[in-house]
């Protein structure tokens, strides 16, 4: 049985002002010449914060939406997606929880492995997409890495303040 | 916080999958094309309104070069009448426009027999490796699929995707773009091909005879057929530039050279384009039939 969840109805408007962002603000302010996937840190983040299963849900949206306003194959992205949140999501709980150094890391995975799979996926669909390498790959890992940060903080407070936790004593 | 030892559902995840799966073979199949079409269309209104603010708050970071300069054009803008501030950069904006079509216009001079249909940029692809824009027109003004789109300095790409009111432009520096070309001076022929990366292009088999020279200008050659990925039937007429020789790759091992070309168009700023509507190409198709 597929379990749903409420944050979709967060995800859904969301995703969309994230995609409205990356397709007509974003560009506009390239940062050390690269436009951030907001799509996927937004994702990610969540993934990290609540779990495999609702980060899968998150990235299956967050691809969608990408596709959407991609020319690329439609579902790729969302397949792609849901696989990056779910290995790092699944690597966070197998590893341990910790919200500091971990996100960046896994976030820097996550574009290695989101990056990686878009140019394979593009390359056996007949897309001739390049893999991107050397300093590029460098710089895009190092951006997604630092600004995970500001997007998990920014949702963990969401979630804190939408979903709040008991505590027992 | 999530418990660690939390049973993970894979099924919700392989669902997942499926769905994305079947989503794709129902787009490859062209089953998706309506539904996605109803879906795409409201949306061109709220990025043409976001893509136009965020152009001018982009215009004005852009402007003060130091925060010395900028200081000071904040102390004379603070003297002045606020609505004075607003008619400025009215007329500042205007003024950029009233250029960018002025250009645009005198490229269409060059070229009285193409028409030409104007088009503002209202989004760029949301994918990492995919390399194309979205435009404010579609089939309600006459656009169709295949046909060429340029900038005031050059060719910018060609339409792939329409809906009533939205078309997607695939640019030249995509990996899937594929043009012939025809080099200014050498008058040699080749394939231009996007890189993706790196904002260039490369033009490949060129004869081997010829002799390229760094900063020779590369235009399109008007010659048909399909590109390299099969996605457009190529639709580009003669004498559309491309862009310029920056460097020459050649090898006498080898049967053909190629080169690096920088685009003419500037891809990475596109604001308003022309869309071809009537570009007359050499019609290759009666050696496709010949084939048969």
């Amino acid at each position: 049985m597929i379990i749903f969840y409420p944050s979709l109805y967060l995800a859904v408007p969301l995703f969309m002002f994230v995609m409205v962002a990356q397709a007509s603000i974003l560009p506009y302010f390239p940062l050390l010449g690269f436009v951030p996937q907001a799509g996927l840190l937004v994702a990610l983040s969540w993934g990290l914060l609540r779990g495999v299963e609702e980060g899968a849900w998150w990235g299956f949206l967050a691809g969608l939406a990408i596709d959407l306003f991609s020319y690329g194959p439609f579902g790729v992205s969302a397949a792609i997606l849901v696989l990056v949140v779910v290995i790092a999501t699944y690597l966070q709980e197998v590893v341990v929880t910790e919200r500091y150094v971990l996100p960046s890391l896994l976030a820097m995975g996550a574009t290695l492995f989101y990056y990686t799979m878009y140019a394979l996926m593009g390359r056996i669909l007949g897309y001739e997409t390049v893999f991107v390498v050397g300093d590029d790959l460098l710089t895009v890992l190092f951006l997604h890495g630092f600004l995970i940060m500001p997007v998990y903080w920014t949702l963990y407070g969401i979630e804190r303040a939408l979903w709040p936790q008991s505590v027992e004593l | 916080m999530m418990p660690t030892e939390q049973r993970v559902h894979w099924r919700t995840v392989i669902t997942l999958l499926l769905i994305a799966g079947g989503l794709f073979i129902l787009d490859a199949r062209g089953d998706l094309e309506a539904p996605l079409r109803v879906v795409r269309g409201p949306w061109e209104g709220i990025l043409a309104f976001v893509s136009a603010q965020t152009d001018k708050v982009a215009e004005a970071l852009q402007g003060p070069r130091s925060l010395r300069e900028a200081q000071i054009q904040i102390d004379v803008l603070e003297q002045q009448i606020d609505e004075l501030e607003r008619e400025n950069e009215l007329l500042q904006e205007l003024r950029g426009e009233n250029e960018l079509l002025r250009n645009l216009y005198a490229q269409a001079l060059e070229r009285p027999d193409i028409e030409r249909v104007l088009a503002n940029v209202i989004a760029r692809d949301t994918s990492p490796t995919f390399r194309s824009i979205l435009i404010d027109i579609g089939t309600d003004d006459g656009i169709f699929v295949g046909m060429p789109v340029e900038d005031a300095q050059g060719l910018v790409g060609q339409v792939f995707r329409t809906t009533s009111n939205m078309s997607q432009v695939i640019l030249v520096t995509d990996n899937t773009s594929s043009i012939p070309g025809r080099l200014a001076d050498s008058r040699a022929t080749g394939i231009v091909h996007g890189t993706g990366i790196g904002g260039v292009m490369v033009m490949e088999w060129i004869d081997l005879d010829a002799t390229v020279t760094v900063g020779e200008v590369v235009a399109t050659s008007g010659l048909g057929g399909s590109d390299s990925g099969g996605l457009l039937i190529n639709r580009f007429p003669s004498d559309l530039l491309l862009g310029r020789v920056v460097e020459v790759q050649r090898s006498e091992a080898e049967l053909f050279q190629s080169a690096i070309i920088q685009p003419a168009a500037d891809i990475n700023n596109l604001e308003i384009v022309f869309v071809l509507t009537n570009a007359p190409v050499v019609d290759t198709t009666i050696f496709e039939d010949n084939d048969e």
